[in-house]
This record gives C-alpha cells, sequence and structure tokens, in this order.
C-alpha cells in the first residue's frame, strides 16, 4: 500500500507538472505579443521631396522610398522588389519604379507593371502636415 | 476541501450512484488487455486534434492569399504556435496510425460479430471521416505539398464514367483547385467532419458501455460458437472493475501515445512536412514528385498499377465497402477464435501484407 | 468458406493484373495525371519549341532547346519568348515583329539583349575595362563569352578560371578579382546553405531570403566592373550587411534548438508518467491476485 501511495504522489506532482506544461504555452499562444516598438515614427519636410522626384529612407530597418507624384501626392513604398528581394529605383522619367536585377516594373502605387513580380510593393501609411511627412 | 466539493456535487447529481455503476461495478473481461485500450487512445487523438485545431483557428485565415503567411505566423511568430501547429500535424498522422492499430485488434480478436455489427459499422465509418478530414486538412495551410496532393486526389473520381466528373467538380468547387476549394475543404475540416465524427462515436461509445466489452476468445474460450438470441450483458465476475483497473491501462496506453508523439516532435518534427510544404502553392509550378500521405500511398499505388482506371478505383471503393460491412459477409455461425479459423487468419494477414507492400512501393516508386 | 475463396481470389487477381501491363499504363497515367492542364509543362506548348524541335530543323537547332532546357533560366521559368520576344502560344505571330520578335542578337548587341532584364548587371559592365573593349573594338568578352548563350547555368565563382580567363590576358588578375571576391562569397554560400535549411524546418525565412538575395545581386553586379579595388573597398560593408543576417540566422537556429530541448522536456516527463502509470496498473493486478 505505502508503494502505491508514492506512486499516486509520483502520478500527482508528474501530473500537475505535465499540466502547467501544456498550459504555459496555450496562455502565452493566447496573448499574441505586440508588435516589437522600433516604431519610432520618422518626420521628413515636404520641401525635401520637390513635386515628381522621390526620396529614398530607411525605416524599421526597411529601405523605403517616398515619391511625391504629380497631382497623386505623397506614396511611401517598400523598395524590397517582391521578385526576390533587389531594391527598386524611382525612374522619374517614366514614372515607374524599375528594379535592377530583372527589370521587373512598378507602376507608381506600386502595382506590378512588367516583369517576373506577382505581387505589388508593400504600401506604408503617411502622414501629411502642412510642412512635412511622418511615417509610422 | 475535495470531500466538500465531492458531497456538493453529490447532493445534487448523485454522483457515488454514478461512479459505482458505471465505473467500479462495469466489469471488464480477464481478457482485456493493453490491446484493448486503444479505442480509448484514438479518442484521446481526437481530442488533442480537436483542441490544437481549435488553437491554430484562432490565428487561421481560410483565404488564399492569407492562408499560407497566417500558418507561418503562427509557427514563428505567435508564442508556442509552432508547438501547437507540431502537435496538430503529427498528431493527424498518428491518429490514422493508432485507428489502423485497432480495427486489425478488433479484427483479431472477432469482437465484430454479433451482436457487435453496429460498433464496427460506426468505427469504420468514423475511420473514413478521419481520413476524409486529413484530406481536406492538407489543403489548408495552402503550401505546394497540399495544394498539389489535393490535386490529385481530387482528379481520382473523375476517372469514373458517367458520376465522375460530377464528384470532382463537387470536391473542388469548380475545373481546379482553388479558393473555393478552400473555403469548402475548411467548413468540412473544421465543422461537417467533427460534427459527424462525434456523432458515430457516442453511438460507437454508448453501444461499448451498453454491451460491455468483447471477451478475448483466447482467455475466455466460447461456451457455445452460436451467437446469442436475446440481449445480454455478460458481468463477467472474474473480470476486473473498469476503474482503477482498466483505467489505469487506458491511461498507460495515452501516455505511450504521448511519448511517440514527443519523440517525433523532438527528433524529426519535419517528419511529416516536406520541403515543398514550405512553400507557397503555385498553380503554375508542379514539384517534381507529388505523393499523397503515408496513409493512402496503398490505394494510390493500387490505382496506378492496374491498368483500368475505372478498375482500380473500383477496387479501392469495392475494398472499403467490404471492410464497412465485414460483420454481415462473414461466416455466421463461425467462431470467435481467430486460431480455429486459419481461412479468416490468412484472409487478414494477406490484407495486411498486401497493404504494407503497396505502401512501401508506393513510397519508393 | 465460399465467402473468403471470392474475396482471397480477387484479391488475386487485381494483384495478377497488375504484373501484366506495368509498363503502358504508367505512360497513361503521366500523361493524364501530371501533363493535365493544371501543370503547364514549362515550354511543353510553346509554339517556339514545337517548330523548334520539329524534324525539319537542323540539329544544331534542335541543340538550342536542348541547352536551353538544362539551364538556369529554364528552371525559373524564363523561355524562348522572354528574351526573343515573339509570341510563344499562336505559331503564326511566334515571329513577328509586331509582337516584340527579335530574332537572334548579332554579336555586338549581345550587352543589351541580355541586360534587358540584367540592368544592374550591364551598367556595370559597360563601365569595365572588358566591357569597354567589346564596344570599341568588337573583341573581348561578352556575356556568352563566360556564360554561355542558351546552356546558361547558375553563377558562381568556377566561371573564373585560367582556361576561359587567359584567353586574352594573363591569369593573373582573374586571379586576384577570384582572392577579393573569396571572403564575402564564401559568405554568401554558408549562408544561402543555411538558409535552405532553415526553411526545411518550417522557419520563416522569407525576410532574410531577400535581404540575401539583394545582397548576392549587388556584389555580383559589382564584380563585373572588373575593378578589383572597387571589390577590395566594398567588401568590408558587404560582409556587415551579411554578418546582420547572420545573426537573425543564428537567432533562428537557437529558437530551433529550444524547441527541441522543449519537446524533449516533454518527451522525458511522458515517459516517467508511462512508467509510473504501469506501475501502478501491476500494483492493481496484483492486489486482485
Amino acid at each position: 500500500m505505502e508503494r502505491r501511495q508514492l506512486l499516486k504522489t509520483s502520478l500527482a506532482f508528474l501530473g500537475t507538472t505535465t499540466l502547467i506544461s501544456f498550459v504555459y504555452p496555450a496562455s502565452k499562444f493566447l496573448v499574441p505579443p505586440k508588435n516589437s516598438a522600433k516604431d519610432t515614427p520618422l518626420t521628413i519636410d515636404k520641401d525635401d521631396i520637390p513635386p515628381g522626384t522621390a526620396k529614398e529612407i530607411i525605416f524599421n530597418e526597411i529601405p523605403m522610398v517616398v515619391i511625391n507624384r504629380k497631382g497623386s501626392g505623397f506614396i511611401a513604398l517598400s523598395r524590397i522588389c517582391t521578385h526576390l528581394g533587389c531594391l527598386v529605383g524611382y525612374d522619374k522619367f517614366n514614372n515607374k519604379l524599375v528594379c535592377p536585377c530583372h527589370a521587373g516594373e512598378f507602376d507608381l502605387e506600386g502595382n506590378v507593371l512588367s516583369g517576373p513580380a506577382t505581387k505589388a510593393l508593400l504600401r506604408y501609411p503617411l502622414k501629411i502636415t502642412a510642412d512635412d511627412i511622418t511615417i509610422g | 476541501m475535495w470531500g466538500k466539493l465531492v458531497h456538493w456535487i453529490e447532493i445534487r447529481i448523485g454522483l457515488e450512484e454514478l461512479v459505482n455503476k458505471h465505473l467500479r461495478l462495469f466489469r471488464t473481461p480477464k481478457g482485456a488487455n493493453f490491446w484493448s485500450t486503444l479505442g480509448f487512445v484514438s479518442l484521446i487523438a481526437f481530442i488533442v486534434q480537436a483542441i490544437t485545431g481549435i488553437m491554430l483557428l484562432l490565428y487561421y485565415v481560410p483565404h488564399p492569399e492569407y492562408a499560407f503567411q497566417s500558418v507561418q505566423t503562427i509557427t514563428n511568430e505567435i508564442p508556442f504556435g509552432w508547438f501547437f501547429r507540431s502537435i496538430h500535424n503529427v498528431g493527424g498522422n498518428l491518429i490514422v496510425a493508432v485507428i489502423i492499430i485497432h480495427l486489425v485488434h478488433v479484427f483479431l480478436r472477432v469482437s465484430y460479430k454479433k451482436p457487435r455489427e453496429i460498433t464496427w459499422v460506426t468505427g469504420v465509418l468514423m475511420f473514413l471521416l478521419v481520413l476524409l478530414a486529413c484530406i481536406t486538412g492538407q489543403l489548408l495551410p495552402w503550401h505546394q505539398t497540399g495544394f498539389w496532393q489535393t490535386t490529385v486526389t481530387s482528379t481520382i473520381p473523375s476517372f469514373l464514367p458517367v458520376i465522375g466528373e460530377g464528384i470532382s467538380s463537387y470536391m473542388r468547387g469548380g475545373a481546379s483547385v482553388s479558393g473555393i476549394t478552400l473555403s469548402r475543404f475548411f467548413s468540412f475540416h473544421v465543422v461537417i467532419l467533427p460534427v459527424f465524427i462525434v456523432a458515430l462515436m457516442i453511438l460507437h461509445v454508448l453501444l461499448i458501455r451498453r454491451q460491455g466489452l468483447s471477451t478475448s476468445p483466447a482467455v475466455e474460450p466460447e461456451a457455445d460458437a452460436s451467437p446469442p438470441e436475446e440481449f445480454r450483458r455478460e458481468p463477467h465476475l472474474e473480470g476486473h472493475p473498469c476503474f482503477p483497473h482498466f483505467s489505469v491501462k487506458r491511461s498507460f496506453m495515452v501516455m505511450f501515445y504521448f511519448t511517440v508523439l514527443f519523440f517525433i516532435l523532438t527528433f524529426f518534427p519535419n517528419l511529416f512536412l516536406p520541403a515543398e510544404a514550405n512553400i507557397q502553392a503555385d498553380p503554375l509550378l508542379t514539384p517534381e514528385a507529388i505523393r499523397p500521405a503515408w496513409y493512402f500511398l496503398a490505394p494510390y499505388q493500387l490505382i496506378k498499377t492496374i491498368p483500368n482506371d475505372v478498375m482500380g478505383i473500383s477496387l479501392v471503393v469495392i475494398f472499403s465497402m467490404v471492410l464497412l460491412f465485414w460483420p454481415f459477409l462473414d461466416a455466421k455461425d463461425a467462431g470467435r477464435n481467430i486460431r480455429k479459423r486459419p481461412m479468416l487468419l490468412s484472409l487478414g494477414l494477406i490484407v495486411l501484407a498486401l497493404w504494407a507492400i503497396f505502401t512501401i512501393w508506393g513510397m519508393y516508386s | 468458406m465460399m465467402r473468403y475463396l471470392i474475396v482471397t481470389v480477387a484479391v488475386f487477381v487485381a494483384v495478377f493484373l497488375t504484373g501484366l501491363s506495368l509498363a503502358s499504363y504508367r505512360e497513361t497515367f503521366e500523361k493524364e495525371f501530371m501533363l493535365s492542364p493544371w501543370s503547364i509543362a514549362k515550354g511543353e506548348v510553346s509554339a517556339c519549341i514545337q517548330c523548334h524541335t520539329s524534324e525539319n530543323m537542323e540539329p544544331r537547332i534542335h541543340q538550342h532547346v536542348q541547352e536551353w532546357r538544362g539551364s538556369w533560366h529554364a528552371k525559373n521559368n524564363v523561355s524562348c519568348h522572354d528574351c526573343h520576344g515573339g509570341a510563344p502560344e499562336d505559331a503564326s505571330m511566334s515571329m513577328m515583329h509586331q509582337r516584340g520578335f527579335k530574332g537572334a542578337p548579332k554579336d555586338t548587341e549581345i550587352p543589351q539583349f541580355c541586360g534587358t532584364c540584367h540592368i544592374a548587371i550591364q551598367d556595370n559592365y559597360i563601365k569595365s575595362g572588358h566591357g569597354k573593349t567589346f564596344i570599341s573594338t568588337g573583341e573581348g568578352p561578352s556575356c556568352v563569352t563566360c556564360h554561355g548563350s542558351h546552356n546558361i547555368q547558375q553563377a558562381s565563382m568556377d566561371i573564373i578560371n585560367e582556361q576561359l580567363c587567359s584567353q586574352c590576358h594573363t591569369y593573373e588578375r582573374a586571379k586576384e578579382m577570384k582572392q577579393a571576391l573569396f571572403l564575402v562569397e564564401n559568405k554568401l554560400n554558408t549562408i544561402a546553405n543555411d538558409l535552405k535549411r532553415l526553411k526545411l524546418f518550417g522557419i520563416g525565412t522569407d525576410m532574410q531570403e531577400k535581404a540575401f538575395f539583394r545582397n548576392h545581386a549587388e556584389y555580383r553586379a559589382l564584380f563585373h566592373s572588373i575593378n578589383v579595388d572597387a571589390v577590395r573597398a566594398k567588401s568590408s560593408e558587404y560582409t556587415q550587411k551579411l554578418e546582420i543576417i547572420e545573426a537573425e540566422i543564428n537567432d533562428s537556429f537557437k529558437q530551433l534548438a529550444f524547441r527541441r530541448n522543449f519537446s524533449a522536456y516533454l518527451f522525458l516527463i511522458f515517459i516517467g508518467l508511462g512508467i509510473v502509470v504501469l506501475l501502478l496498473s501491476k500494483s492493481y493486478e496484483q492486489k486482485s491476485s
């Protein structure tokens, strides 16, 4: 009987440990962490980007381009080509973004015009005030 | 403290009487060994799938644009997301293995004979539904493996004359696997199939509780081979009470199940996730070798090898039907001791051997 | 008795029939399963390939298609019309200039031809010693000298070798360049292999793969300037960028190790539980008997 009692106690102990080993991950799973706090917003002067030009910046370690489109206003797009990851460049003469690796072309909304990419460039929200633009 | 709680419940539902009747006085026959617990293990495996499935459901998005990304997020960004996803993935394969072993054990014990035919039929039906759940589940992560496996699986019925195209179309919701297929498979996998499986499970368990566990003909030879003509539940006076003796055996097999599960998770975490499972589905790019999951390799290889498509598929269907209605096809007056029935034993072993051969062949062809 | 006989015979007949027609069914199966509309076998339905592999064509034309089939372009779904223009789906328009057909480029047009897609490489090449020589004199290496025209393989350091590079000058200068490239290329190789391994284990390597590719592409483009000093100057910059990727890769390996350890801990706990429950079961058996 003593042995059985010992076994029952070990069972209770191990069982509780096992239960906690499942409940702990489950509770962490249910509450996902907030996104990493690198979100200090970046502000650029509007005058830095005259109409028809673009400025290349890095925000949250992501290379981006802020374009002042004639007639459509400012837009912030990721420069990472959705094909294989090269950085696209702004072609101001033809009003498009071109990737130097395999000639993928995107319009100034980020949509694919031609080339091997299939998805549009990621777009980031901008806050525009009278004098400047803020990302993030 | 514990006593007070028990007493509180006792006054309201007569807990003591319930526990006594269904757990302590319910006796299992003498031959109830560890193999007899496999049905219970299948139940636990199903519950594990259900719980991990619900957890995945919290973050999964059933749309072709977002499905793959949501699974990647679960696996890599949500804390312990990898844990629940892996358990669901490995568990989905383990449950099929457990059910197959349970089926073979019941077959070798010839437990399906009168009065237990319905138990067998509900069991095989559950098996088929679980296989369907596996097929539908495969598509949900929207990776290359699942997408192309589903393409092949949904095309196989189309070889049947007249109804074939209709069945394939119904399965896919169109001419090819698309977002409609994903929605369809999602609803089947998450709601429709579990509802039916649970309903069958309740029937299956009710029957077992009502009729009692079947005896082992080797341990307790039957007095006479002719089946009973009236309802009778064996008291099994020489057997053990269900609680704690048989319950403890059940618990052991459940521990064994989890041990195997975590063994695979530790040493072979991507055993059931081939390389293409990490690439998003691309309808324009067929991977080099599309192979179904291991439990479908045997019928797949059979269909591949038989020259006539219709015959191949019909054979698989016929085999499933024979399996489903086996208690009614088995010789009525033959006894339950399989050692005294060499024909049945050889039939069972031949089918098992053929299944194993075709599975291994399918793996390497 | 009869039932078993029937079922067993049925099973044996099925297996026997399989032996009869193995080969022919495999072909039908492959045709109906593998080459169906959904698996657009690359180039098989292309008008270009249909004509250029037909019996009317000279063997050297057949060879172009053969070489292309084994190329890195073919593996990445880059087909005839992607370089030469024309319409691959319509034989009547397949070589029409209205559909952008360019034909085979003249030797002097080769850099521009390849540079239609490989923009950054062409930009660097034009400014390089190789490019300037080729464009002004027509002699010297163009793209196809080192990479071939249809049998293009994935670029690697092995293209820089004595046989190829000493056609015009001594191998010494090429060797110097190869040495300058060595460390960064090594790192790139290690990262590529690590990313492959991580991907197999389900780690989301998308961002790192993209970062790896763009660094790799920029470095390769830089090489085409054939300027050893420029390559040496930039090497430390690239090494730093690659080290950031390596750090992320290390984090991922640590994640994998944690996963393995956590699963191993649970594995051991369940072994322990199993033993305790088994002993408990045995003790109940003993008590009753």
